[in-house]
């Protein structure tokens, strides 16, 4: 299981529907907001389900960018 | 991992997030609890596009195991998930560990000996049978710099032969010759600081959000965070970059020469260009029988005429008033940024579209100003910092020259201690050329770090020569599966990104430093050792090549640029250890590097007693050159057989020809093959539904695709991605080159699809 910090950039206005749509991924947690556009979002999952999750987080509609911050592998190598 | 050690993780990469944020909260005090059991960082930049990210890579156990953002380089600590996946690629299971040496038809396990000296043996009876013309190099904006300098300085200093190019050749060689004939050097003259003080972003042929979304996410928080921000997206497709755009112009493709030239017309007419700017800091020319003509501004007004927003309109397929409100957001704004990729420079008059982009800024002044600038993006970690600045292509020699001057090349013979006269007076090959030639005029090639099987455009042409019993190709590469691997003779192992320490130069002409944080697998080793054993194999003077490592070469090269304006002498290894990176130009040990060319006070290259503020110092009388330029259609376009436009390009998850991304077991699943994207007008008619198998065909070949319908590519328009080697889309686009430049036009071809 990897785990990784992703910053998700949130369009203006649409921060609700976000944290929303995230909190239903299965191994996506919403930490907090980071600034007025960006929420903190940790994913706890296997790597070859990692760019699915970026994927789906993506596909929400509001959010604009997905960033990684930080990405720990030491459980997969 | 136990409970406690997640847990620390989780801490981290939280904080770490935060910290990116700029937040400073209780949790960053948790930033390095994570790192318990990491047994070293270690600095190092981004393999993937030409953004360059600052990436720390922690090591346990002789593997990368964690990979964070740089919080002290451009990217402020962020990436994009490719790059965080890098560990995956760095320990694929197909990582080439032996050399290779083709017997009985297959690659078979040999010594470095074996492999080495069979390879030199054959450049050696081509060079003496055919002479250095035979033997070429073919690199990679990939490459460490080291490497790009050294095998530039091999092949032109050491063999004579100036049959050296690149991959950047199909990527950036528009956009170096746009910058060369604007403005006489090479190489934006901004930096990434411009996106903080831009109030309107030009973004025209790059689909920044998918092939740079480090830089998209900085875009869109601007105009996020500030509201009088504008965006002005010009792309066929309604990509995500367009979701951001104030005006999307989807111009109909191959047409943006007359969108540009209409926009300068506007921009004239409504006198909203700055005079005092382009009168005294601009030069008008044309090109006449091949030579430039000098013009003057009433000329080049005249000129202008046949571009009216009208006439634009009905080449572009945009309305009138979209094109001259383009115009008004681009000149009437404090400081424009202009951004452009593939979409200008894959192309047969991407040389021109580069000097139409640049025309606008000359006009209105908006240029060499915080903010106010005209940025080429690039497509590879290191086509800027390795290939263009050491002059790895078949017509340049390093930090600018060009083979064919003769002062330039004595300047080298100098620089290289070779006797005067010596170098090889005429231009080598280019890529499409020497792949043309393979098997026929050159007998020997060299590839590093790079899949041209995969990559040239019309391939099946090219794979041909590739099987030529009358070539001989030795690879230097990480990935046993590389598609070109199918045609080498000789096959050496290399260490890979972090397992070699290397500098990488990103678009902003910032050069930092790839530290080493592991062993190469097996037996593979630094490709700057392969490239001197191979040299002093092959003959080549020793003194020539008197390195033990890339720092060493590194100290060469740095020394030789202070003869250059690319100056950049006073990056030296210990400030490149100590810092994230420094932009040249940078003289002097004392100087904090350069983020404005071309501008008194900012760029150390214009003397501090300089009468004008501006210096286009490149050109003989300091000025920057607006071109006239006319609108030329592309080289295939559709008609009645082909009605469609076919155009090529990236999608986020996977990078050029997948040969890393292929192997990240979750990239592959996401995209785990080709697709082509029609308009949902365009299926309707033809009787296509989403997920349909279609067969895609042009002049050159066909394929069967799985269609994606939807509203991304304009009517008439279809797209596909080039990352799939199991469907090489390049066997259908064309090989028609820009006649500057010598770059294909992979953007676009005449295509028609059909319900398979």
């Amino acid at each position: 299981m990897a785990i990784a910090s992703l910053i998700v950039h949130v369009e203006s206005g649409r921060t609700a529907h976000v944290v929303e749509e995230l909190a239903r991924m299965p191994g996506v947690t919403v930490h907090g907001q980071g600034d007025e556009i960006s929420l903190v979002v940790v994913v706890e999952r296997p790597s070859r389900e990692m760019d699915d999750a970026e994927k789906e987080i993506r596909a929400i509609r509001g959010a604009l960018s997905v960033s990684a911050v930080y990405l720990n592998l030491e459980d997969e190598l | 991992m136990d409970i406690k050690r997640r847990e620390f993780i989780k801490y981290s990469a939280i904080a770490a997030a935060y910290l990116a944020l700029g937040k400073v909260n209780a949790f960053a005090a948790q930033a390095e609890r994570g790192s318990d059991g990491i047994e070293r960082w270690v600095k190092g930049v981004c393999r993937f596009c030409g953004t360059g990210c600052g990436v720390m890579v922690g090591v346990r156990g002789g593997k990368v195991v964690m990979v964070k953002g740089d919080p002290n380089n451009h990217n402020n600590g962020m990436l994009c998930l490719k790059g965080a996946l890098l560990p995956s690629v760095v320990h694929a299971p197909d990582r080439l560990t032996e050399p290779l040496v083709r017997k009985g038809g297959k690659l078979v396990p040999a010594s470095w000996d074996e492999a080495l000296d069979l390879t030199a043996r054959k450049f050696k009876e081509a060079i003496a049978k055919h002479g250095p013309g035979s033997v070429g190099y073919y690199g990679s904006g990939q490459n460490l710099t080291e490497e790009s300098y050294l095998a530039n300085k091999i092949f032109k200093a050491g063999l004579k032969s100036n049959n050296v190019d690149g991959n950047p050749r199909l990527c950036m060689a528009s956009a170096v010759g746009g910058y060369v004939t604007t403005f006489g050097k090479d190489e934006p003259m901004g930096s990434y600081d411009d996106m903080d003080a831009a109030t309107c972003f030009f973004i025209v042929g790059s689909n920044t959000s998918e092939c740079h979304p480090v830089l998209f996410r900085r875009i869109a928080s601007r105009k996020q965070k500030d509201k009088l921000v504008k965006v002005v997206v010009v792309d066929p497709r309604q990509t995500n970059t367009a979701r951001i755009a104030d005006l999307h112009l989807a111009v109909r493709p191959g047409t943006d020469l007359a969108l540009l030239n209409a926009m300068a017309h506007v921009i004239l007419k409504e006198e909203m260009d700055d005079a005092r700017f382009h009168g005294k800091y601009a030069s008008f020319k044309l090109m006449e029988e091949g030579k430039p003509v000098d013009k003057t501004f009433e000329d080049y007004r005249k000129f202008l005429e046949d571009y009216t927003p009208e006439k634009a309109a009905a080449i572009t397929g945009i309305p009138a008033g979209d094109i001259v409100k383009a115009a008004q957001l681009f000149a009437s704004s404090t400081a424009t940024m202009s951004l452009w990729c593939m979409g200008l420079n894959q192309r047969v008059h991407g040389v021109w579209a580069n000097n139409l982009v640049h025309n606008l800024h000359l006009l209105t002044g908006k240029i060499g100003k915080p903010g106010s600038t005209s940025f080429s993006l690039t497509g590879q970690p290191n086509a800027c910092g390795g290939v263009r600045d050491t002059g790895s292509l078949a017509h340049l020699l390093p930090a600018g020259r060009l083979v064919a001057k003769k002062d330039h090349r004595n300047q080298m013979e100098q620089l290289w201690g070779l006797e005067p006269d010596s170098l090889n007076p005429n231009p080598g090959l280019f890529t499409t050329a020497m792949f043309g030639a393979l098997g026929d005029k050159i007998k020997a090639l060299l590839v590093l770090c790079t899949n041209p099987a995969q990559s040239l455009p019309n391939v099946r042409k090219y794979t041909e020569n590739l099987k030529s019993p009358n070539k001989f190709l030795a690879v230097i590469e990480a990935f046993g599966d590389a598609e070109t691997l199918k045609y080498a003779d000789v096959v050496f192992p290399a260490a890979f990104w972090c397992e070699r320490e290397g500098v990488y130069g990103c678009s902003e002409r910032r050069y930092a430093l790839v530290e080493k944080a592991i062993d190469a697998p097996g037996q593979a080793r630094p490709s700057v050792n392969i490239l001197v054993d191979l040299a002093l194999r092959m003959g080549v003077d020793p003194r020539l090549v008197p390195f033990k490592n890339s720092a060493d070469v590194w100290d060469e090269w740095r020394n030789v640029s202070a003869s250059s304006t690319y100056n950049f002498k006073g990056i030296t290894r210990e400030r490149l250890r100590k810092t994230s990176g420094i932009l040249w130009p940078c003289p002097s040990e004392d100087h904090p590097g350069t983020k404005i060319r071309y501008v008194r006070g900012e760029d150390p290259m214009v003397p501090a007693d300089h009468p004008d503020k501006y210096f286009f110092y490149g050109n003989p009388d300091g000025k920057a050159i607006v071109w006239f330029r006319p609108h030329k259609p592309a080289a295939e376009e559709p008609d009645r057989e082909f009605p469609l436009v076919l155009t090529t390009g990236r999608v986020i998850d996977h990078w050029h020809t997948g040969t890393m991304t292929g192997k990240v077991p979750e990239i592959r699943q996401s995209f785990p093959h080709a697709f082509v994207e029609i308009n949902v007008e365009d299926a309707r008619r033809l009787n296509i539904n989403n997920g349909d198998a279609v067969i895609v065909e042009t002049r050159r070949g066909s394929m069967t695709l799985p269609a994606r319908v939807g509203e991304v590519c304009r009517p008439g328009l279809i797209f596909t991605p080039f990352f799939d080697a199991r469907k090489l889309v390049n066997e259908l686009t064309v090989d028609a080159v820009d006649e500057i430049s010598k770059q294909p036009e992979f953007k676009i071809c005449a295509a028609r699809i059909v319900k398979a």
